[in-house]
């Protein structure tokens, strides 16, 4: 007997099971009785050998569940959307095949860590309090945070700790100066905060023995991130050493230089400071790049939630580029996936092109869900592909060219129905926008009035007319390379961009 | 032949005497087939992601599952070519560590494209780099490697200068010393590549490419030269020389597919 794939994957419901079980019992012969066939008269429901089937086909229900399961384990599209009879995820199938086939794990939720400065008037200390034992809030969120290590609260002045979430997961993304709520007692004369330091700790990826160091005090009040591109190797004793300085602020980029590496260089109110290693050494490398966050965010690891299972599958399909010694294109992408998978750097979408004005690169464009890369997710993920680099390939990571999509026109709701509508809407719009791939729906590259007013028409409108993305009444085509994002507000999400009335 | 359910439901050792009259056994037996039916699904469902497995039961779609996994598509999507057989394609997908092996590879790129049923041989499926370098297969999947290109009178070196003796090889963009870049040539004509808008075996040859090529290599769409038609352009055949064959450039069939 031979089955389709479909076949395997339609469990059979309980009155198929019994009517085939019927079925086999009325037509068997009685071995040695040639012509007499089974004797029961009474196959009506209710009636004893029917109740009795029906016994058997309930406890045969199960299995047909597991041929389900089985089946669908084995393959990844399949295994990453197992869902039971009440529509709940099934996540098992999904981690085995990655974990058996694959060797791959998939990523758990992740702790949100924050650094947090606790400061004692003169008087009531010093405390000194075992980790686990201080408990800071943000009263914005409710969410909670514990002291990793043993902390001594110095009386009359301060220390900075690591905190740590109560519970995993991207929500607990507290913003600096809010976590500010001390739920320990015990403590008088103690505040708490998570204050911004003056910048992050520098990173780099191709260490000579040299190092820089932020040495301005101040803390900024120009977010940005600042990166040190050495295009001369050397030493600052020598002033051989040559580097540009890149600015990413907002969706602007700006470098300058090369300057020569001298003990202290300014950009705007951040000063950085080099230092040459051991006599001898090279200090700096060409090509070495140091990146600089300013100011300094107290959160030192994002909370993330548990790996997506459409993401690990993903990975799982990276894994076939990735065996080659020669790098295509599909193997910067998923490098870039891997980023995202492990870091949660806020990255869903990429696809790559070769250079057409550098000979030998790749470009790699990147995306977020509903708007293109900021210019520290792009010197994040550019970082973690040239560290897994061969010598000889180069990825050029860009952000994809953002494409709002602003809408336009009326929507009319049952009286008292409005907001429910409004958030369903929004929520329904976001995810459609994070759904497309960059250069829109394939393979015309849209996106799509008619998803508008289906997602308005599913989120429970009365009617929807006069629809508009980007102010006409048609599908947007994008080119190959945009990324469709919310437009900014008001213009961008059907809560605020649309005309709302509330009817009868 | 009665399965092992059957069977065992209806083996004299299983229960009471009562249970196996012609009656009772005719009962057990009807269960039995079912459990058997459960049974048989079981191990196809779970011998279905095997290729091989899969390709002897005619599951057509497990393979299609698989061959997404692996990103091995079934071959013969090429209009025109025959569907690659079943248990050619569980080959191949069995075969996925060595072939994905080759990706960014000339010979990973050609096996697929002979894979799909692009026509391949030294008339078929040519990759030609602009150093001048022609990579094409012979009847036993072997790479072949030429250099059949004349002097490039415009070919620059990596400083921009073109040289007293002249480079060999192509110009394939306007950076004329640019040199990660290829194009694809059949010198055989194929009916189903055209740049007509929808055309599918235009998609499928740049679908192909782009993800078998080497990150960073830059395709410049594929031309195709039918020259047992007489057909020639500008550069090929190599050896010709503007003027000095009676034919128009571009024509009987020559035609530049491009990568868009």
């Amino acid at each position: 007997m031979s089955y389709t794939l479909a076949e395997l994957l339609t469990p059979r419901n309980r009155p198929t099971l019994e009517a085939m079980l019927m079925a086999v019992l009325q037509e068997t012969t009685i071995e040695g009785m040639p012509g007499v066939r089974f004797p029961v008269t009474d196959w009506q429901p209710g009636g004893f050998e029917r109740t009795h089937m029906k016994m058997i086909a309930t406890g045969l229900l199960d299995r047909e569940d597991t041929i389900r399961m089985i089946t669908a384990g084995g393959f990844l599209d399949l295994a990453s959307t197992l869902e039971d009879a009440d529509g709940n995820p099934i996540e098992g199938w999904m981690e085995l095949l990655a974990s058996k086939w694959y060797l791959l794990n998939r990523y758990e939720a992740g702790y949100s860590r924050q650094l947090l400065t606790l400061t004692c008037t003169s008087g009531p200390g010093p405390y000194t309090r075992a980790a686990g034992e201080i408990i800071a809030m943000s009263p914005v969120t409710g969410n909670r945070y514990t002291n990793e290590a043993e902390v001594t609260i110095p009386d009359g002045g301060s220390v900075t700790a690591i905190f740590k979430a109560e519970g995993p997961g991207i929500a607990w993304a507290d913003s600096a100066e809010t976590i500010v709520v001390l739920v320990t007692p015990g403590l008088p004369g103690v505040t708490v905060t998570n204050a911004p330091s003056v910048a992050g700790v520098p990173a780099n990826y191709i260490s000579g023995s040299g190092s820089l160091a932020v040495t301005s005090t101040t803390v900024t009040t120009t977010p940005r991130t600042v990166k040190i591109a050495f295009t001369a190797a050397g030493r600052v004793s020598d002033s051989s050493a040559r580097f540009t300085c890149t600015v990413y602020q907002g969706q602007a980029v700006t470098t300058t230089g090369p300057f020569v590496a001298s003990a202290s260089f300014s950009q705007g109110d951040l000063t950085i400071g080099f230092t040459d290693g051991a006599t001898g050494t090279q200090s700096f490398d060409e090509g070495d790049e140091w990146i600089v966050g300013v100011p300094g965010t107290p959160l030192l690891q994002a909370g993330s939630d548990k790996e997506q299972l459409s993401a690990l599958a993903q990975r799982c399909r990276d894994r076939w580029p990735s065996l080659s010694l020669v790098p295509t294109g599909n193997r910067f992408a998923g490098m870039v996936r891997e980023c995202q998978s492990a870091s949660k750097i806020g990255i869903t979408k990429v696809t790559t092109r070769a250079s057409t004005t550098v000979a030998g690169v790749e470009n790699v464009y990147i995306a977020g869900p509903t708007a293109t890369a900021t210019p520290t997710q792009v010197a994040a993920v550019q970082a973690y592909v040239d560290e897994r680099s061969s010598d000889v390939d180069m990825a050029n990571v860009i952000a994809a060219e953002d494409a709002p999509i602003s809408l336009g026109g009326t929507v009319k709701c049952r009286r008292g129905t409005i907001d429910t509508i409004k958030a369903n809407a929004n929520l329904a719009w976001q995810t459609y926008i994070a759904g497309l791939d960059l250069g829109g729906e394939p393979p015309d590259g849209l996106v799509k009035l008619l998803a508008l007013e289906n997602i308005l028409n599913d989120a429970g409108a009365y009617n929807a007319t006069g629809l508009t993305l980007n102010g006409s009444a048609a599908d947007v085509v994008l080119t190959g390379l945009q990324c469709a994002s919310v437009a900014a507000w008001p213009n961008g999400l059907p809560s605020d961009a649309l005309t709302w009335h509330e009817v009868a | 032949m009665a399965g092992v359910y059957e069977t065992w439901l209806q083996s004299p050792g299983l229960g009471p005497n009562w249970m196996h009259d012609p009656v009772g056994n005719a009962y057990w037996g009807a269960v039995g087939k079912m459990l058997d039916d459960q049974l048989a699904r079981m191990k196809s469902g779970l011998r279905s992601r095997y290729p091989e497995d899969a390709a002897a039961m005619g599951m057509a779609d497990a393979l299609e599952q698989s061959g997404q996994d692996r990103m091995l598509p079934r071959g013969g999507t090429y209009p025109g070519a025959a569907d690659e057989t079943l248990t050619a394609w569980a080959a191949r997908l069995q075969d996925a560590w060595n072939r994905w092996e080759k990706a960014g590879m000339a010979l990973g790129l050609l096996l697929e494209l002979k894979a799909q049923g692009f026509t391949t041989g030294s008339t078929g499926a040519s990759i030609v780099n602009h150093i001048g370098r022609r990579y094409y297969l012979n009847s036993s999947d072997e790479l072949v490697i030429t250099t059949p290109c004349a002097e490039c009178i415009n070919r620059k070196d990596k400083t921009g200068v073109v040289p007293s003796s002249k480079l060999t090889g192509f110009t394939l963009s306007a950076y004329d010393q640019f040199y990660s870049c290829f194009f694809l040539l059949f010198l055989t004509n194929e009916p189903y590549l055209s740049n007509a808008a929808g055309s599918t075996g235009k998609a499928i040859l740049n679908q192909t490419v782009n993800r078998w090529r080497q990150s960073g290599a830059r395709y410049c769409g594929a031309v195709v030269v039918p020259v047992s038609a007489g057909s020639w352009v500008l550069g090929w055949p190599a050896d010709t020389e503007v003027g000095a064959v009676d034919l128009v450039i571009g024509d009987n069939g020559a035609r530049f597919i491009d990568t868009e």
